[in-house]
């Protein structure tokens, strides 16, 4: 047992897995102790023939069998990239609105439920009077008289029904006949 | 990782070798495909090295490899530079060969103590014995390459992906227990009885070498001048 624990500190030391101070240690041992030297030198002689052997099975294989490898590295690598290039390629606008969504989430919820407090907090505190300035949509059009060169021309006019005007006028666009007919059985503006 | 340990291969093609993998990698992120491909090139041995030393299985070594590149391309955009390419594609294959294991696991699962499990636990000590001289000249004898490949082959699934961890790309203890998902020590442990087991099945490479290993070692020819000054 004490020996097979020597020849595992021997074997770290060959390794070079032994901390400094230990690799000093059994170096000073190897000194004095020819099995010990020899066994570390079978480690080395032994870890050489294992690669050799390998590096020369590996150099054994044909480059034919390599090349036709690599034909099929190249077919597999060829078949995945479709997929690659659909990764990168341009998203649709749905799908941005649901990836910016997903990343804007929190602050979403976030920003609706402070408009939320706040459009709350408005109706509570708001103006109640009916005098509100923001409102003016109601009142009469405003409607401006077309440049004209002179002023025009009105003429009654008689109709079967109903009573109209004739207006002759002459503005920037030329010479102009509005004929205004008022049925009887209406109200005027509806 | 060990950055000093070399790829299997580095060859390039498509461009030079002086590229940086960074640029490469940033290239590839922008739809390069040929820098993607410079990166396979550079790295394919490589990775393909450790699949084999995990799988021991030249067909599923090398649809982990083809799986792994396509991944790491897939998720490419996701890596940041942190570390090396390499060491990014490590993790890709060794994840990918430790799903392959557990998906094709045939015979039972490892027990907790593997320990009892390794043939030569009784005898809970490292070998002090080499084959000496040169390891790389070792490798061109053929019968020492099918002995060790049988020995890995002959480790558990455990043992076996530690050490090729270990030996073929240097990863800390740390790292290949996030590998592994289990503590340093499981680590540590399973170190140990892969080194201790690989050694105790070619131990009669060491005691009865090769006439062949001797040549290539130089000693057979040695062994041939002492007889001959012997002899006059």
């Amino acid at each position: 047992m004490a020996e097979r624990r020597h020849d595992i500190e021997l074997m770290q030391h060959a390794d070079g897995e032994l901390a400094k101070r230990a690799s000093t240690e059994v170096e000073g041992s190897l000194e004095g102790d020819a099995d010990a030297q020899l066994k570390v030198e079978a480690i080395g002689e032994l870890g050489e023939l294992v690669r050799g052997h390998l590096e020369l099975a590996a150099d054994a294989v044909p480059q034919a069998r390599f090349d036709a490898l690599w034909r099929e590295v190249d077919k597999a690598i060829a078949q995945a990239e479709p997929s690659v290039a659909r990764r990168d390629a341009p998203v649709g606008l749905w799908r941005r609105i649901s990836r910016w969504f997903d990343q804007h989430r929190s602050h979403i919820i976030v920003g609706a439920v402070s408009a939320g407090a706040v459009a709350a907090l408005a109706l509570v505190i708001g103006p109640s009077g009916g005098d509100s300035s923001m409102s003016t949509t109601n009142g009469p059009i405003e409607v401006r008289p077309a440049a004209l060169r002179s002023p025009p021309a009105i003429e009654s006019l008689e109709t079967p029904g109903g009573t109209g005007n004739v207006l002759e006028m002459e503005d920037e666009d030329g010479h102009a006949t509005v004929i205004w007919v008022t049925p009887q059985d209406t109200v005027e503006g509806i | 990782m060990n950055t000093a340990a070399q790829p299997a291969s580095t060859r390039t093609h498509g461009r030079e070798a002086s590229v940086d993998d960074r640029d490469l990698v940033e290239a590839a992120q922008r739809g390069d495909r040929d820098a993607f491909k410079t990166l396979f090139e550079r790295y394919h041995r490589r990775a393909y090295a450790l699949a084999f030393g995990v799988l021991r299985h030249q067909d599923d070594a090398l649809d982990v490899v083809q799986d792994a590149f396509i991944k790491a391309h897939k998720y490419l955009d996701k890596f940041e530079g942190t570390s090396s390419f390499y060491t990014w594609l490590y993790r890709i294959v060794m994840n990918l060969c430790i799903d392959h294991l557990r998906k094709h696991r045939r015979g039972k699962p490892v027990e907790l103590d593997e320990a009892k499990l390794e043939e030569g636990a009784a005898d809970d000590s490292l070998l002090p014995r080499i084959l000496g001289g040169n390891p790389g000249r070792a490798l061109a004898d053929k019968e020492i390459r099918a002995r060790i490949d049988q020995a890995l082959g002959e480790l558990s699934e455990n043992h076996r992906t530690v050490i090729v961890m270990r030996e073929l790309d240097g990863l800390s203890y740390e790292e290949m227990a996030t590998a592994m998902g289990c503590s340093k020590g499981t680590i540590m442990s399973r170190l140990f009885h892969a080194r201790k087991n690989m050694q105790r099945r070619l131990i009669d490479l060491i005691d009865h070498p090769s006439a062949e290993l001797l040549k290539e070692l130089g000693q057979g020819e040695d062994d041939d001048d002492k007889e001959r000054a012997a002899n006059g």
